[in-house]
């Protein structure tokens, strides 16, 4: 998966499109957030488990000290949270994002007829709620 | 010239030629698409490759589970008293499943070695008494026909690298193989997990462990700098939306998503995350550096039948 899939833009225009845009590059980023928070959750449920079944084994025999202090300090780290609010954070973004592009989908029509009358785009802010 | 031969020279140089055209059209299509942009297209490019490279991984582990079961190239099934004993191996690998799991989901988890119950000590010795008796994990094949098996698989720790090299093919005897194999993809991420929590009796067995603990650190690490890269272009972009929606008025659901969005991701960082995954690296890395003074010992012990309990006095 691409780490950054574009560069945001640099003083846009103040248009519908231009934040329909915005708001898209947000939804792309949300999703990212929300799969690479997922992949890591699950790195650290990974880890997780393999320092708790050495933490087990360290309980049952007597390893040496440095090591096993190092396998409960891990054990300890990676138990100390979760990273599922990230997940749930990346979602929230999405169904904003998407909420807000569903919001301004209802001008298509009248911008795309601003621009191809010649229309003066001014006649649009009437119809803004 | 043989007109048959002809033929068939003819036959794979068309091979060769459709294969390197196709190979060409799509490295030319994945840049294409990565330098336009369309994510889909190019998703879809390398979902085909990476499909590819599963069809071959599945068909090598086909093969392994049916040298696993005893079985030769004609005929691959274990016979009825495997399939029951795997039947019963199972339910008990399940039972221990399950207990950990449940462990697992306590959080936040404090070490504690009073907790282990006289339950779970019995499991443990149940299904090691299994292992050590059937000498490998139950046979998947079993698995897939619906038994107690079918939702977790033995897998092998494919991360551990060179330290279980020498463990393909059939699992040595007494070997726990249980619990989770999950995928995942991320970005700066190798593409697989593979996690088996192998019963750690010897300091080689706990060094793999450490091993394969250190390089699931590092998976956490680059997956926590995918996090930060995914919220730093969610930031930027928020931010942009709302350069936008002060420039101009815009629909009011729009303007509050927009403002909603930033507020949301601009709070924190994922600093705190990427100093864990350090941290636990550095344990891990700690961890096995402190057992390589017994690293002779043990091979020691091993090429020349010495008793493995005098190691025991040169630990700790």
């Amino acid at each position: 998966m691409p780490q950054q899939r574009a560069s945001s833009a640099t003083a846009p225009e103040a248009t519908n499109e231009a934040l329909r845009a915005s708001l898209t590059e947000v939804s792309g980023g949300g999703a990212d957030l929300t799969d690479a928070a997922g992949a890591a959750e699950r790195v650290r449920n990974a880890l997780a488990q393999m320092t708790a079944n050495s933490a087990d084994a360290a309980t049952l025999k007597r390893f040496d000290n440095k090591a096993t202090a190092a396998v409960h300090k891990a054990t300890e780290l990676v138990n100390v949270a979760t990273l599922n609010r990230w997940e749930q954070l990346g979602q929230n973004v999405v169904a904003e994002a998407k909420a807000g592009i569903a919001a301004l989908a209802k001008y298509r029509d009248a911008e795309d007829l601003v621009a191809n009358e010649g229309i003066d785009a001014t006649v649009l802010d009437a119809t803004a709620s | 010239m043989d007109p048959v031969s002809l033929l068939l020279g003819l036959v794979v140089i068309v091979g060769v030629l459709t294969t390197a055209s196709r190979s060409l059209v799509d490295t030319s299509s994945a840049a294409k698409a990565a330098s336009a942009g369309q994510w889909a297209t190019l998703e879809k490019i390398q979902g085909r490759r990476w499909g590819q490279r599963f069809a071959d991984a599945f068909e090598g582990r086909h093969k392994a589970r049916h040298k696993q079961a005893g079985g030769n190239d004609g005929d691959f099934r274990p016979g009825a008293k495997a399939y029951f004993n795997d039947l019963y191996h199972a339910f008990w690998e399940r039972r221990l499943e399950v207990a950990k799991a449940k462990r697992d989901a306590r959080e936040p988890y404090v070490y504690d070695p009073s907790r282990r119950g006289r339950y779970w000590r019995a499991l443990v010795d149940k299904v090691n008494q299994l292992r050590a008796k059937v000498g490998r994990p139950p046979v998947d094949k079993v698995s897939e026909r619906g038994t107690e098996g079918s939702k977790r698989q033995p897998v092998s720790l494919a991360k551990a690298g060179s330290a279980k090299a020498g463990r393909k093919g059939s699992p040595p005897a007494g070997r726990t193989a249980v619990l989770n194999e999950e995928k995942t993809s991320m970005p700066g991420s190798s593409a697989a997990i593979a996690v088996d929590t192998e019963e750690i009796s010897t300091n080689a067995a706990m060094r793999r462990s450490l091993e394969a603990a250190e390089i699931l650190g590092r998976e956490l690490l680059d997956a926590v700098q995918g996090i930060e890269a995914a919220r730093r272009r969610v930031v930027a972009a928020a931010s942009t939306a709302s350069d936008l929606i002060n420039a101009a008025r815009f629909d009011r659901t729009a303007v509050a998503a927009a403002s909603s969005i930033a507020d949301e991701v601009s709070t924190e960082t994922l600093a705190e995350w990427a100093e864990l995954a350090d941290a636990v690296i550095e344990a891990a890395r700690a961890g096995y550096q402190a057992l390589d003074k017994y690293l002779d010992a043990e091979s020691l012990v091993a090429e020349n039948a010495v008793d493995a309990s005098t190691l025991a006095a040169s630990s700790a």
